[in-house]
């Protein structure tokens, strides 16, 4: 499973306070996330390539100390993302 | 020239013949009414306001006026005309001025969409402006009402006109609407402002005008660069508390309370990124007008 | 006839040179007429002065936005549809647009109109129900006005978007008197590049499906609009070799030469479109003189600046007619007595 974001054109989006307002020129919606959904959005703006999930987390992590918390939250982010019509997955 | 300067009879005149053209800010209106609540509340509340002549441009023309049903007699009502045309239901005939002043409202949010319109209140003072965006029974129009008296220019108590290539707010510095106990609550606390009669039992209870400050409607034409986003909220006895809001927040709750996000697509949003940005942004809690008009005198100092 | 806006609909260029005072009518009656969107599209805004600018800059921010929400919504009709075997044809703005017509540029509509096969239609419901898009009119007399006697399915709404979708079987009513066959215009219908499973009328029919609609219409808040969206499609496609042929053939054969030559007589009288109407049967000349004292007075906008004291008059009267052709009399007198009987909101001859 990978994922990508969907076109980024498609989107506007702005770091307002260490969380990320985007909006989705697709649907029409505006929707503000959560710290954590908004970072893993960020991650995959910024690549050029659809990413796993353990790549999206180890991003995330940074420098903190490995665990398996880092996927299962970035797990529960990205089905909302994909339902907001922010980012896709590949098989 | 200014409505004071215009006799009573050729005002009520204008207004059941040929109609006054009045500015409020940007926005000409042209009103027709030969309803006696028009010319009385003109008169009372917008003196200060500039008339214009036929050869220029009015944006909407309105007129306040019976509707063609047969109550004429048995509780007459009156009605909101947009060139000729209704967009609400006919109200008691006794509301005539409130319904001019919605009418107004509906004018600016249905139609002005060259700026982004926000559901909020907006008052400047040291070249910076504060918008105060809430829902009805916040306790916005009280907490506008209580600023403006304490020398804070009203910029409005409803509309908040975003140019999206400036990204300032423009005046319409027409009236404040107050709601039942505000009523009672600015009396007490600006005594010397000028009020319309209470117009009882509309739909949203008992309504009264405040007259807009001479300054404020002296300085309409001149825009208020956004410095402040606060959140109000009437809680009956508490301490007044002005508390950081994040950025974030504040931007889904201008978007929430624009009439015309949607319709300004990509635009919209970088408007409101850009707005959110340059301001400091807060949720203030208050009971107490003094303890407010206090702290956002501090705010403006602090500037 | 010397409407600011029909001077304007006319020749748009010209318009950067109007005084105030008339600019201002121009504003008014065009806002009236929805066709605000469509001059601004047409005029060199920074020519205008400033207070009347304001306003055409207004209705270019609806006209984008506009558009953007029908392209959306077009794209999810056409996902909700991918597993219904069949092809649905857009009319009127939504095909306009896909097209990429000369009607399309600020056309302000909030429905989409679609075409389909009716043997197809339990599918294309079913579909698009499970997408979201709920039936309206539950009433059910209003269930079976519109299965039983009309050309459409009743109005579908989507439940969270709240956009509108109108699924038509055919173009004018079951039960009226006239019965263009569907198949021939869905046989005729062409496809659209990158849509597939979409379609758009052919320019001839495209044609008489807006004259048709426009004619026999119950009433006109969108008249002049329609009329200007005739104009365009005339002028675009009366350039191409044939179409002036084409045309009048096609009208006979899909018994709508009436709203041809009505289409053809009043914009050539309120926009100056070119036509040929030589090959059209034309209407004995009282009737055509009914018929001018009535549309030429609807077709103007419903403003106070437009019109005359007969008016209104000619509206109920055309209301009446359209409903007179929608259904032979003894159903239209079942018709009138059951919405007689309902709340008066619902009625919309006590409706202003």
């Amino acid at each position: 499973m990978r994922w990508h974001t969907v076109p980024p054109e498609v989107l506007s989006w702005r770091d307002l306070d260490d969380q990320l307002v985007v909006r989705n020129a697709q649907s029409g919606n505006t929707h503000l996330l959560s710290p954590l959904a908004g970072e893993v959005l960020r991650i995959l703006l910024s690549a050029n390539e659809t990413m796993t999930l353990a790549e999206i987390a180890d991003r995330v992590r940074g420098e903190e100390p490995e665990d398996p918390e880092w996927a299962a939250a970035v797990a529960d982010v990205l089905p909302g993302l994909e339902r907001q019509g922010l980012v896709r997955r590949v098989a | 020239m200014k409505l004071a300067d215009l006799p009573q009879a050729e005002l009520e005149e204008r207004l059941r013949g040929a109609g006054l053209r009045l500015r409020t800010g940007p926005v000409v209106s042209e009103i027709r009414s030969a309803m006696p609540p028009l010319a009385e509340g003109l008169a009372l509340l917008y003196g200060e306001y500039p008339v214009e002549d036929r050869d220029g441009f009015a944006d909407f023309h309105v007129r306040i006026a019976p509707p063609a049903n047969l109550r004429r007699w048995w509780r007459p009502q009156v009605q909101f005309q947009f060139d000729g045309a209704p967009p609400f239901h006919p109200l008691p005939a006794d509301q005539a001025f409130p319904i001019f002043e919605w009418g107004l409202n509906w004018c600016v949010s249905a139609h002005c969409h060259h700026y982004l319109v926000l559901h909020a209140a907006v008052v400047e003072k040291q070249g910076g402006a504060m918008l105060l965006p809430a829902p009805p029974g916040s306790g916005k129009s009280t907490l506008c009402a209580g600023l403006v008296s304490r020398g804070w220019r009203l910029l409005s108590d409803e509309l908040a006109l975003i140019d999206p290539a400036s990204g300032d707010i423009a005046p319409l510095a027409r009236p404040v609407s107050l709601k039942n106990a505000s009523i009672e609550v600015i009396r007490r606390f600006a005594p010397e402002a000028r009020l319309s009669p209470v117009v009882h039992d509309t739909l949203k209870g008992s309504v009264a005008h405040m007259q807009a400050s001479a300054d404020s409607v002296r300085r309409a034409a001149e825009p208020a660069r956004p410095r402040w986003v606060v959140l109000p909220r009437y809680e009956a006895g508490a301490k007044a508390a002005l508390a950081p809001l994040p950025r974030g927040r504040a931007f889904m709750q201008l978007a929430d309370s624009a009439f015309n996000y949607d319709l300004h697509g990509a635009e919209g949003f970088r408007v409101l990124a850009d707005l959110v940005e340059g301001c400091r942004c807060y949720e203030f809690t208050y009971a107490d007008l003094d303890d407010a008009v206090r702290i956002f005198d501090a705010l403006a100092e602090g500037a | 006839m010397n409407l600011p806006l029909l001077a304007a609909l006319r020749d748009p260029a010209a318009i950067a040179g109007w005084d105030i005072p008339r600019l201002e009518l121009l504003v008014r009656q065009a806002r009236r007429a929805n066709l605000l969107s469509r001059l601004a599209l047409q005029v060199e805004l920074d020519r205008l002065p400033e207070a009347p600018r304001r306003h055409f800059g207004g209705a270019l921010v609806l006209a984008r936005a506009q558009e953007e929400a029908i392209r959306r919504e077009v794209a999810q009709v056409s996902e909700a549809l991918r597993s219904v075997a069949t092809t649905a044809v857009l009319l009127k703005g939504a095909g306009y647009l896909f097209a990429g017509l000369p009607p399309a540029p600020g056309r302000l509509f909030s429905d989409v109109d679609i075409l389909v096969p009716r043997e197809a239609l339990p599918q294309v419901e079913a579909a698009l129900m499970l997408r979201g898009w709920a039936t309206t009119h539950h009433d059910p007399y209003d269930q079976r006005y519109y299965r039983k006697w009309m050309h459409e399915l009743p109005p579908m709404q989507h439940i969270t978007r709240q956009s509108v979708l109108d699924v038509h079987h055919t173009i004018l009513p079951l039960t009226g008197r006239l019965h263009p066959d569907p198949d021939k215009l869905m046989r005729a219908a062409r496809p659209l590049a990158g849509h597939p499973g979409l379609r758009v009328l052919a320019p001839v029919d495209m044609v008489l499906h807006s004259a048709t609609h426009l004619f026999f219409n119950e009433e006109f808040s969108n008249g002049l609009r329609d009329l200007a969206d005739l104009d365009s499609l005339l002028r675009h496609f009366g350039a191409s070799a044939g179409f002036w042929r084409e045309l009048p053939e096609r009208a006979r054969e899909l018994e709508l030469e009436r709203p041809l030559f009505y289409a053809l007589r009043y914009t050539r009288a309120l926009l100056d479109t070119p036509g040929e109407l030589h090959g059209l049967r034309e209407p004995p000349a009282g009737l055509r003189r009914l018929m001018d004292g009535l549309f030429l007075r609807v077709l103007q906008p419903d403003h106070p600046t437009a019109g005359d004291w007969l008016s209104p008059l000619a509206r109920r009267t055309l209301y009446l007619r359209a409903h007179w052709l929608r259904m032979p009399a003894a159903l239209l007198a079942y018709h009138l007595a059951v919405k007689a009987w309902r709340r008066p909101e619902e009625n919309p001859a006590l409706q202003r």
